[in-house]
């Protein structure tokens, strides 16, 4: 068995892109801190409402431009059902789930985060530009999954 | 009726003809297969660009 | 109608009819499924409501189900069987008679899953994932699903030894070897989805345990998720690789480089379910990391393959003539139903595989996770590359199974319904594509989200629309009528003759293919080793720091 020549030529190219899109993933993941979701804290899933942040959720200021949003998912929506945030706010997002799986995604944003119920999901977005942003859950979670919403409004300050 | 325009026998017979020795090395010179080549480079420039435009975008929405 | 004389058949006439079985469930689950899809199009569209109380997700469910797991694992079995018995010979008595028992017992889990499916007893789409709880009867149906496949290809494993053990020191026929690296792969995924049907949702929807470990599931079904997907496409690559040299008049370039690119396949397609999983707490970012590598790793042999093919193409065409660089195109048989449909597939992979390197890319996850374009890129991978080559192979196995020909004018037939498939998942996956980048969720009813901006964008323009989607779906769905009128006519009233299951010569590398390739014991023994690397410690880890175990919803 042997490679013809320019079979060789096509998997250098081939694999040279692979590893190359590799690093590029890597060192943005690892050196500059754009990692998906690892690790997070665990809870009990039937227990939310006395688990704190989760018994009361909403959104904290940690500092000037900086806020947690602590949210609930439940079948068919989120507490609380609105937030609202100065323009040039980053928010981290903490949810958890009071039942099945859901999610918490807000289009055109990285925030896209399962919320697999007994785990804490985490995301972090800067909001730049103001307006009303949808947020709502892409994993079906039952019947009423496609009225499953929130807005956050961040508005001119 | 047995439909002879979609069967392969002759191209299959000329091909398979007595002229292939028994344990040929490799079967092919180079220049035979530029067009090969050309193709499977085409298919990669199109996979590093899409991959590209959803890296930019990703990096667009950080 | 199975009063054809033997002579017709280049199969013996016992392994045509088992082969013929899965081929009349296959078509059958076909048919259901795309009603199913085209109602979902126009759904999601908002231009039709559905009758009567069904939900929409009852028949994504349907959908999912039928066309994702019993179409194409009844369709692979039919062509595994045939081809078998065309290249290492009749089955024996005794292994025909296991073959029929897993037959029963695959399609007595499909028939069990789909009619809990039909009774509103299972709206948890075919993902299942936890806690959602379906009826106990739709996890068996699942179970019993699994255990009709191992014995289906336990058959078959035991067919290509048997073979073996009487051709001493012969290198075995492409077919049988790929056969083989197809079934192993597929026998150690399903130990990760038995795992946790029999181990986690059966017991649980029994009410024997109480809390499920819902990311250990999902784990263990991603496990299997994953090389699911290669069951599907390593038996289009064996239709690439063994027969369409046969039909385009040439031979395949490489017969080392075929077998290589099946073995990474089984190394490389296990270990690396985390990528459906990227979004997700409580695995570590570092295994995370490490089961992506693994994912770019099972490009290669794709790479590979698109190198064999073209290459095997330019040689036939050069062989008949084709002069310039390119010229060879022009000699391929391009009016033929059995070349054209599975070339469109191939074709379709490039934007299918450069859309799975993105899904896979780690972080750039975020941007496409559980939006359309993965359904987009999916109906690409399984709906059009996978399906237009079973397309086109049915143009040939029907007729070869039931000692008929293939007409002129059924090969139109077929050209036209080849193309109307293309154009359908053109408008429907291009659209799909670009309104998942735009966020519009998959898996979700009509909607727009309170006449919010945001989503009503996703009915506004002329291409990205939910409407030309729905577009899509209604030629994919004319095309699938076609296509079953077809495979009826191919059935049941073409005219007599003899059809040969097309295989095509060994390459002319054949005799150097190092035996290395064929240590089985080897591959299972490496696969096994990366599983175990690969999973090992994020499992434990994911037992240990579990939280407690969630009870059952039914939130349908
Ligand atoms: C008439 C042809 C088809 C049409 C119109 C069609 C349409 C659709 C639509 C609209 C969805 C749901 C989108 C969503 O809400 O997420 C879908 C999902 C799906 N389709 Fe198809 N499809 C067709 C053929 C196929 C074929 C041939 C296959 C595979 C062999 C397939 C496999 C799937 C799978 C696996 C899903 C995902 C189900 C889930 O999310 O649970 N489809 N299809
Ligand atoms: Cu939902
Ligand atoms: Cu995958």
């Amino acid at each position: 068995m042997r490679l013809h020549r320019y079979e060789k030529y096509w998997l250098y190219f081939g694999v040279g892109a692979l590893v190359l899109f590799l690093a590029t993933l890597g060192v943005s993941a690892f050196a500059m801190g754009f990692s998906p979701p690892g690790h997070g804290d665990v809870l009990d899933p039937t227990k939310v409402e006395e688990t704190p942040p989760f018994d009361e959720p909403g959104l904290v200021q940690v500092d000037e431009n900086t806020y947690v949003a602590n949210i609930v998912a439940m079948t068919f929506g989120y507490t609380p059902n609105e937030l609202e945030v100065p323009v040039g706010s980053t928010v981290i997002f903490r949810v958890t789930s009071k039942d099945v799986v859901h999610s918490f995604s807000i289009p055109k944003t990285n925030v896209n985060i399962m919320v697999t119920p007994g785990y804490v999901g985490e995301a972090k977005h800067t909001f730049t530009e103001p307006g009303s942003y949808l947020v709502l859950c892409n994993e079906y979670c039952g019947t009423g999954h496609h009225f499953m919403q929130m807005t956050i409004e961040v508005s001119e300050p | 009726m047995v439909n002879t325009q979609m069967e392969t026998k002759g191209s299959k017979g000329s091909f398979n003809s007595q002229h292939d020795p028994p344990h040929p090395t490799v079967s092919t010179q180079d220049d035979s297969l530029i067009g090969t080549l050309i193709s499977v480079f085409g298919v990669g420039l199109f996979i590093v660009l899409s991959w590209l435009a959803v890296f930019l975008l990703y990096l667009s929405r950080g | 109608m199975m009063t054809n004389k033997p002579a017709l058949l280049d199969i013996s006439k016992q392994d045509a009819r088992l082969s013929l079985a899965y081929i009349y469930v296959a078509f059958a689950a076909f048919l259901i499924g795309i009603i199913a899809g085209v109602v979902q199009g126009l759904q999601r569209a908002g231009l039709i409501h559905l009758p009567g109380g069904i939900s929409y997700y009852q028949v994504l469910t349907a959908h999912g189900v039928l066309l994702a797991l019993v179409f194409t694992t009844f369709f692979i079995f039919a062509f595994l069987y045939a081809g078998n018995s065309k290249t290492l010979g009749s089955l024996s008595a005794t292994a025909r008679k296991v073959a029929w028992w897993g037959f029963a017992v695959l399609t007595l889990g499909t028939v069990l899953a789909f009619v809990m499916i039909l009774m509103d007893e299972a709206t948890v789409l075919y993902t299942f994932y936890a806690p959602l709880q379906a009826h106990p009867l739709f996890y068996i149906g699942l179970a019993l699903f699994v255990i009709g496949t191992w014995i289906a290809g336990g058959v078959l494993i035991a067919h290509y030894f048997k073979w073996k053990k009487a051709h001493k020191g012969e290198i075995t026929p492409l077919f049988g070897f790929m056969t083989v690296a197809t079934l192993l792969l597929w026998t150690i995924a399903t130990l990760g989805v038995a795992a946790t049907v029999l181990l986690q949702f059966i017991p649980w929807s029994l009410g024997i345990s109480e809390g499920i470990n819902i990311l250990l599931s999902r784990t263990l079904f991603w496990y299997f998720g994953h090389p699911l997907v290669y069951f599907w496409v390593m038996p289009a690559y064996m239709a690439w690789y063994v027969v369409i040299p046969k039909l385009i008049g040439g031979r395949l370039f490489s017969d080392g480089l075929a077998r290589l690119a099946f073995v990474l396949f089984l190394l490389f397609s296990i270990p690396v379910g985390f990528h459906h999983q990227l979004m997700e707490t409580g695995i570590s970012p570092y295994w995370k990391y490490i089961q992506v590598i693994l994912t770019f790793a099972v490009v290669i042999p794709s790479l590979l393959t698109a190198f064999s093919i073209f290459a095997t193409f330019e040689l036939a065409g050069r062989k008949k003539g084709a002069k310039g660089i390119l010229g060879w195109y022009k000699k391929l048989p391009w009016g033929d139903v059995r070349f054209l449909a599975p070339f469109i597939g191939m074709l379709l992979f490039i934007p299918a595989g450069a859309g799975g390197i993105i899904n896979a890319s780690n972080q750039m996850n975020a941007v496409v996770h559980n939006t359309l374009w993965v359904v987009g890129h999916f109906h690409l991978t399984v709906g059009a590359t996978v399906a237009l080559t079973f397309f086109g192979m049915s143009y040939w196995l029907l007729p070869a199974l039931t000692g008929r020909t293939l007409t002129p004018f059924i090969n139109r037939l077929g050209i036209v319904q080849s193309i109307l498939w293309t154009v359908g998942m053109f408008l429907m996956t291009g659209p799909m594509h670009l309104l998942g980048l735009l966020g519009a969720p998959r898996r979700t009813a009509f909607t727009t989200y309170q006449d919010h901006p945001t989503a009503l964008e996703w009915f506004e323009g002329i291409f990205v629309n939910q409407v030309t989607m729905s577009i899509g779906g209604m030629l994919l769905f004319v095309a699938g009528i076609l296509l079953i009128f077809n495979i009826i006519y191919l059935i049941f009233l073409a005219p007599k003759g003899k059809t040969p299951f097309p295989i095509g010569e060994p390459a002319l590398d054949t005799g150097q293919t190092p035996p290395l390739l064929e240590n089985w014991k080897l591959w299972v023994g490496l696969a096994a080793l990366l599983i175990l690397f690969a999973y090992t410690i994020p499992l434990l880890d994911m037992i240990q720091h579990a939280p407690p175990g969630s009870p059952p919803y039914q939130p349908w």
